[in-house]
């Protein structure tokens, strides 16, 4: 396996994080206001912790198979034929995910930046970014995101600073939204926005160890979601929920407002660059899970040859739906709300086969 | 055709064995030069060789010289008379000589030859035969058509034939002239020698030069008199003597052109080896400061001196640069520059993996720090390994300056690598995709000033870019006080002049002005130069796709940078992958809380003497 090495704890986390927060930064504000309404800050944390729990199977799981993956550990439990079928639904979904994530934020940027370009022309770059940071490597995918998570961390927080001199308290009244019951089952049903904290088992091989996997997940899902937590808060401060409802990328429209004097004005284009990099990055890092995952479902040694006709099935896949409503409404809905089944579900089949089989990684 | 002649005249050309010549010959292990000399690794170059005319030609010579009665002690020049005086008995050398001669038989086609020293120079070491010696010398170099190697003949104490070479020119004359020539030749000297080693007396008791060494093998002779040794070849002995007597013209110690600092010392390097050397050693005066020296191109094979101290750096980062440098199979080697690029990890990467400094403070700072510095002959700068991207932003004055001046002017220097890489970029991506983030006094202005010009943003952008790198070319090419004048002309007229014809707009005259500027601050060249070159980069990429161009540059170039290793040293370390780091990063702290060495240079000692090593 080419580039695929060892890499620390805060290099893992950086990149979880970013996977997490990147797809956030578009239309999910947006979505969560209008299933939830005033409820979206704390309906995160309802996920978080779905999601906790759905990570603790996966924990779980790769505790009982030390040093495998989940791919392996697939295999192992259910056989070589229904462990290749779990490992094949992970690695679509997370290609559909990729490519559904990669046609969001070419729709929002076209929208607020490049109105007359061609979705292929942004794809397309964004597509051989992909294959360029495949080619080089997951250890150094991450690496990077370390590096750009520290200023994209400032970035956020100075964004929230500048943000909040439009802060109205009132705006997060009523404080259950459409109704506490609602905010549980939409929480839950959206828990899959942190799904991508789950793709430690699949790089399980370059941390250290089961400590440190543990570690970068629970680490990852709390800042994750206390970032969630911030972005969303200060969203519903910032607009009235009716009005948040109206907005694409609240997030944008919010950094838009921010005006000090007449100097200092329109500056959304300068935090342009925390979600041009994120999306940089969580991308790259989804595509490269497919291709780990593939390259081991049918035994290539070297992920290379595949990463370009991969590329272009990322690249077709994001072109299927045919204009942005259809893409918000349909296919990102489906997947963050049905996403959770393959990030938590088919791990906890597996947890509880090996539970019933007490079969345990050094048996197997 | 050719191939099969070639393997049938090899058949039945003879072969010595190399056993030959390692156990018989070898046994007595001849002392290693000691001199700086590179001379391993080099092949006796036994091809090209012709054999049968360096023995013919020392055979009928000797033939020649028995037919006429003239025993070994009469000089060439024909001054023996056989009148032997003092204690010097070479009539027993040439009774044993004699002996040994009617026991080889009459069955060798050489007449006037010993088998032995057919064997002996066959196999690429200093036969007995004086003139088999001179002989293979003359045809190693070519003499007479090659007029700077002095072969010198004369007579040791009016007896015994020997000679002398050197390279004219590289030796010192005085120390030939009063402390070789006349003490070899005067027979005063040779009064109390009795039957035993020539070569040992000599050393001990008449040559007065500080270094001397015996060598039998020519693969090791030759390149020392390349390097400006001088040899003597004694008639009889089976050894060459190797004197050291080098002596070229060489640059004094001046203050370093490219380094400069305000405070701190004023020398550099200069192209001598043995000077560049003794300004680390005079800066490091530690008997754990190793100097090992390899010879460097096939072909030129001058010397590289790997320095380093010994309980300090990685052992296996030693070994690393030496089977690098072991390994080059480049025929010319011209300096530092050459060897930098055969040494590095990734040749396709921009940034640099080795570092250079003229400096000898910088060089023994990263000696202390557990890097290998590479000194290479004929060249002032010196190179250090591995290397980070935070070596390259430091200068040796930062040390020299107390911690909060220091860091200042790390920071600024941080802030100008992100100007000169990025601001053309991010003027074009603001001009042409992001206007709404211009303020509109600020942007009416631009659009006022812009009206005048003719061609887009990004001809204007690499217009002026392109004339600013042809005056930055030209004022370091062209002869110094012309090169300030054509800076100041190139800068001043032109930019003005390109504005008063309405060329370009005046703001990126500014933008321009900056970005070079930003450059300048930048202290390694090589840093700087890919700098330059990542600028282009990124100005096509604002201009194609605005910030989100340069967000696709910066991702792919810092993953570049990420995964790049400077012997093993990842690039960004100790930053990411994080290690226990080094304090001396980008921010300072006051002397006495730095740390000398990080861990990600998996020093011996982590500290050089600082902090323990884990777990010890």
């Amino acid at each position: 396996m080419v580039g695929q090495g060892k890499f620390g704890n805060k290099e893992a986390i950086s990149a979880l994080v970013i996977a997490c927060m990147a797809k956030e930064f578009f239309t999910d504000p947006n979505m969560i206001v209008r299933k939830v309404g005033t409820a979206g800050w704390y309906m995160v944390l309802v996920s978080a912790a779905v999601a906790a729990l759905g990570f603790t199977a996966v924990y779980f799981l790769l505790k009982r198979f030390p040093g495998k993956n989940i791919m392996e550990i697939y295999d192992d439990v259910f056989g070589r034929y229904i462990g290749f079928g779990f490992s094949f639904t992970v690695a679509f979904v997370l290609l559909f995910s990729a490519a559904m994530n990669l046609r969001e934020y070419v729709e929002i940027i076209k929208i607020y930046v490049f109105p007359k370009t061609p979705p292929v022309y942004l794809i397309g770059s964004l597509a051989v970014t992909a294959v360029i940071l495949s080619f080089i490597g997951l250890e150094n995918i991450t690496r990077y995101s370390k590096l750009a998570g520290y200023v994209m961390l400032v970035g956020f927080i100075i964004l929230l600073m500048l943000s909040s001199r439009f802060f109205r308290f009132y705006r997060i009244y009523p404080l259950l939204g459409y109704g506490l019951k609602n905010t549980l089952v939409q929480g839950f049903l959206r828990s899959s926005i942190y799904g991508e904290i789950t793709l430690v088992a699949i790089f399980a091989k370059s941390l250290h160890g089961i400590q440190d996997i543990r570690k970068v997940g629970y680490t990852s899902l709390i800042i994750a979601a206390s970032l969630m937590l911030l972005m969303q808060l200060g969203l519903t401060l910032i607009f009235t929920y009716p009005f948040s409802k109206e907005l694409t990328a609240p997030l944008y429209a919010g950094a838009s407002l921010i005006h000090y004097g007449v100097f200092f004005q329109r500056v959304e284009s300068l935090f342009l660059f925390i979600w041009n990099i994120s999306t940089l990055i969580s991308i790259p890092l989804l595509f490269y899970m497919v291709l780990l995952i593939y390259s081991y479902l049918f035994k290539i040694d070297d992920i290379r040859p595949i990463t370009v006709p991969f590329s272009f099935i990322m690249i077709a896949l994001s072109l299927i739906p045919s204009n942005i409503v259809e893409l918000v409404q349909f296919y990102i809905r489906y997947l963050r709300e049905f996403g959770w089944v393959v990030f938590y579900v088919l791990p906890s089949i597996a947890l509880l086969m090996t539970a019933l089989t007490k079969k345990k990684g050094w048996q197997a | 055709m050719p191939n099969i002649l070639r393997a049938v005249i090899d058949l039945f050309t003879y072969k010595p064995l190399q056993k030959f010549a390692t156990e018989e010959y070898l046994g007595e292990e001849s002392q290693p030069p000691k001199n700086g000399g590179g001379n391993d690794g080099q092949d006796n170059a036994s091809e090209g060789i012709d054999w049968q005319k360096i023995l013919k030609q020392a055979d009928d010579k000797q033939v020649q010289q028995n037919n006429q009665g003239n025993c070994r002690t009469a000089g060439a020049g024909g001054q023996a008379n056989g009148t032997v005086t003092g204690t010097v008995k070479p009539t027993v050398v040439i009774r044993r000589r004699n002996r040994q001669k009617k026991r080889a038989g009459q069955s060798s086609q050489w007449r006037g030859l010993e088998k032995r020293d057919v064997d002996l120079i066959k196999n690429g070491m200093v036969a007995s035969n004086i003139d088999v010696n001179m002989e293979y010398i003359r045809q190693r170099f070519s003499v007479p058509k090659n007029q700077d190697i002095v072969i010198r003949e004369f007579n040791v104490a009016k007896r015994l034939k020997a000679f002398l070479v050197f390279v004219d020119g590289m030796m010192d004359k005085t120390v030939i002239n009063q402390f070789v020539l006349p003490q070899l030749m005067d027979e005063g000297n040779f009064k109390e020698f009795s039957q035993g080693d020539v070569m040992d007396y000599i050393i001990r008791n008449v040559i007065s030069i500080y270094q001397v060494t015996r060598i039998k093998e020519y693969s090791r002779i030759i390149p020392q008199i390349l390097n400006g040794v001088t040899a003597l070849f004694v008639d009889g002995c089976s050894e060459a003597l190797l004197i050291e007597s080098r002596g070229f013209e060489k640059r004094n110690i001046e203050a370093p052109r490219t380094e400069n600092v305000i405070r701190g010392p004023q020398e550099g390097f200069t192209e001598n080896l043995r000077t560049n050397l003794s300004l680390l050693r005079k800066i490091i005066k530690s008997e754990n400061l190793i100097t090992e020296i390899l010879p460097v191109g096939n072909k030129n094979r001058i010397n590289c001196a790997l320095v380093y101290l010994d309980d300090t750096a990685d052992p296996e980062l030693v070994q690393e640069v030496k089977r690098r440098i072991r390994n080059i199979k480049y025929d010319f080697v011209e300096s530092s520059g050459m060897l930098e690029q055969l040494l590095e990890d990734n040749p396709f990467m921009l940034f640099p993996q080795v570092i250079s400094t003229e400096r000898p403070d910088r060089a023994a700072s990263f000696i202390m720090e557990g890097q290998v510095v590479i000194v290479c002959e004929g060249s002032p700068f010196v190179m250090a390994v591995p290397v980070t991207f935070f070596h390259l932003l430091h200068s040796s004055e930062d040390t020299m300056l107390r911690w909060q001046y220091g860091t200042f002017i790390r920071l600024t220097r941080f802030i100008g690598v992100l100007i000169a890489s990025l601001v053309p970029g991010l003027w074009m991506a603001l001009v042409q995709f992001h206007s709404e983030m211009i303020p509109t006094p600020l942007l009416l202005s631009i659009l006022k000033m812009r009206e005048a010009v003719p061609f887009p943003v990004v001809v204007e952008v690499l217009l002026m870019e392109i004339a600013f790198e042809l005056i930055r070319e030209g004022g370091i090419r062209v002869p110094g006080l012309i090169g300030q004048t054509l800076g100041i002309i190139g800068a001043l007229i032109l930019g003005q002049a390109a504005v008063a014809a309405g060329l370009v707009s005046p703001i990126l005259i500014i933008i321009v002005a900056i970005t070079g500027i930003g450059n300048f601050v930048i202290p390694n060249y090589s840093l700087a130069m890919a700098i330059r070159i990542v600028r282009f980069f990124f100005i096509f990429m604002g201009a194609v796709l605005g910030f989100y161009g340069i967000s696709v540059g910066l991702t792919i170039l810092l993953v570049l940078t990420c995964s790049m290793k400077s012997f093993g040293v990842p690039f960004l370390a100790p930053f990411t992958p994080k290690t226990r780091r080094s304090s001396d990063l980008i921010l300072r702290k006051p002397l006495y809380k730095e740390l000398v060495a990080g861990d990600y240079m998996d020093t011996v000692s982590r500290r050089s003497g600082l902090y323990p090593k884990r777990g010890e």
